[in-house]
């Protein structure tokens, strides 16, 4: 935590060294987050981008109060949601999200994937959203529950049952196969 | 039939790379997107401090000189301690007319720690080490530019310690003379310009083991993260002597271990010296 706060104070001087290794160390699992909640990895890429400029713009006057980590994550939730309250809006159904598409516009990407981790994306892609978004955050993004019911405007309780039904469905959907 | 430890472990182990275009492209617009966000220029003076301020490990400290001076005053601590509160401390240091400081950053569960060194002179000449980086300063009260490495004739210069050459500086080093000298002078003052709202306190006390008839500690806790400064001061001079950071989350720490007896040379602090020094070797 430390060392994010100096990197933070850096960015606040105009570092750009500081802010590329903010980049570095968060890129890969932001992406992960992002993928994991839009479905397709083009749209997720386009949501980290948006974080660390949005990040970078408001670098001379942002304040760390938590973990740098968290506060990233938060980001990316939220503009995760906006895409998808877009898509809503413009009568594209958000669930289950069109697999197929991502696979379209990434097949190199999807030809490298195992087969567990194709089958765990798609059946992460059939879990309702919300629950989709607490196993995320408090697995790839470490968020507590406490943070995950602050993000999604639910109770303590709430937000920790979103979890365990979202992992039990997860565990339903891998070990019966019927991943599609 | 998997277990549910195994579905976790299955999703954190799932991990997604950015490509290298991706990492070209947002690289590029982020710093584009933080020059914009410096071009409003921040009023001098005061805002360091403010921006040190609200950094947690600082109104750890902040409490803690106010909250723990009030409650040295109240409490028995038996005649050597009667006293001595933050206050002095900071005040002490603050008339120190020379002192090296040098941080360790790392981890409890890692050998590895970065070192960062700085030396300051009586006349306020700066010098810094940082990995293979040499950085020269000159703090002047009352100014927060004394890390302008702008144009060569400014108040700031670093160089590559094996050839001499001029570099960019900007690591930690930087970060932290700026912690510790915010207006051009080195105090523990920015330490007194926050509440301890936030802060739960206890002050170590004088039987504790860490504490002993020469040293006095004083410890803060931040209420809502595990976070916690502990710092030692010399009970006889109040100088303070060691400051250690540690979080317990992933097991971060950072030491910062004052000396008041190791006086350098003016030569020492001369960038021109050391250039001709490193282009004769």
């Amino acid at each position: 935590m430390l060392e994010d706060r100096l990197l933070v104070l850096r960015c606040r001087h105009g570092s750009r060294d500081a802010m590329r290794r903010i980049y570095l160390k968060h890129k890969d699992y932001l992406l992960t987050l992002a993928r994991g909640l839009l479905g397709e990895r083009t749209e997720a890429e386009d949501v980290v981008h948006d974080v660390f400029v949005r990040f970078a713009e408001s670098a001379a006057t942002f304040r760390l109060t938590g973990s740098l980590k968290g506060y990233l994550a938060t980001c990316t939730a939220n503009l995760a949601r906006d895409r998808i309250r877009a898509k809503v809006r413009r009568s594209e159904s958000p669930e289950p999200w069109d697999r197929a598409r991502g696979v379209v516009s990434d097949p190199e990407a999807h030809a490298v994937a195992t087969e567990q981790r194709a089958r765990l994306e798609q059946a992460l892609d059939q879990l309702p959203y919300e629950q989709r978004e607490a196993v995320l955050l408090h697995l790839k993004a470490d968020m507590t529950f406490k943070d995950i019911a602050k993000l999604q405007c639910v109770s303590l309780s709430t937000a920790h049952g979103r979890y365990r039904y979202g992992l039990d469905r997860l565990r339903s959907l891998l070990n019966s196969g019927v991943c599609q | 039939m998997r277990p549910a430890d195994d579905i976790e472990k299955l999703v954190r182990n799932w991990n997604e790379s950015t490509s290298a275009g991706m990492d070209d492209r947002v690289l590029a617009d982020i710093g584009r997107a933080l020059e914009r966000s410096q071009t409003p220029a921040a009023p001098a003076g005061p805002s360091l401090g403010r921006i040190i301020m609200k950094s947690p490990i600082t109104k750890l400290a902040v409490a803690a000189a106010i909250v723990i001076a009030a409650s040295i005053m109240l409490s028995q601590f038996g005649g050597a301690l009667e006293n001595v509160a933050w206050a002095d401390v900071a005040e002490r240091f603050e008339s120190v007319p020379f002192f090296s400081v040098t941080i360790y950053l790392g981890y409890e569960t890692s050998a590895e720690a970065k070192k960062i060194e700085i030396w300051k002179s009586e006349d306020s000449l700066i010098r810094a080490h940082e990995g293979n980086t040499v950085i020269f300063a000159s703090a002047v009260e009352g100014t927060s530019a004394m890390l302008d490495f702008s144009n060569a004739s400014g108040p700031a210069a670093a160089f590559d310690r094996s050839t001499g050459q001029s570099v960019d500086a900007d690591g930690m080093a930087c970060v932290f003379l700026r912690l510790l000298c915010p207006k051009g002078r080195f105090s523990l003052d920015t330490l007194l310009e926050s509440s301890p709202d936030d802060i739960e306190i206890t002050t170590v006390a004088a039987d504790d083991p860490t504490a002993s008839e020469e040293t006095i500690v004083f410890d803060a806790k931040h209420k809502s993260t595990p976070e916690r400064v502990r710092i030692w001061a010399l009970r006889r001079s109040k100088l303070p002597v060691r400051l250690r950071f540690e979080d317990p989350r992933n097991g971060e720490c950072a030491d910062f271990l004052f000396n008041y007896t190791d006086k350098k040379d003016a030569a020492f602090f001369n960038p021109e010296v050391f250039k001709q020094q490193a282009t004769a070797n």
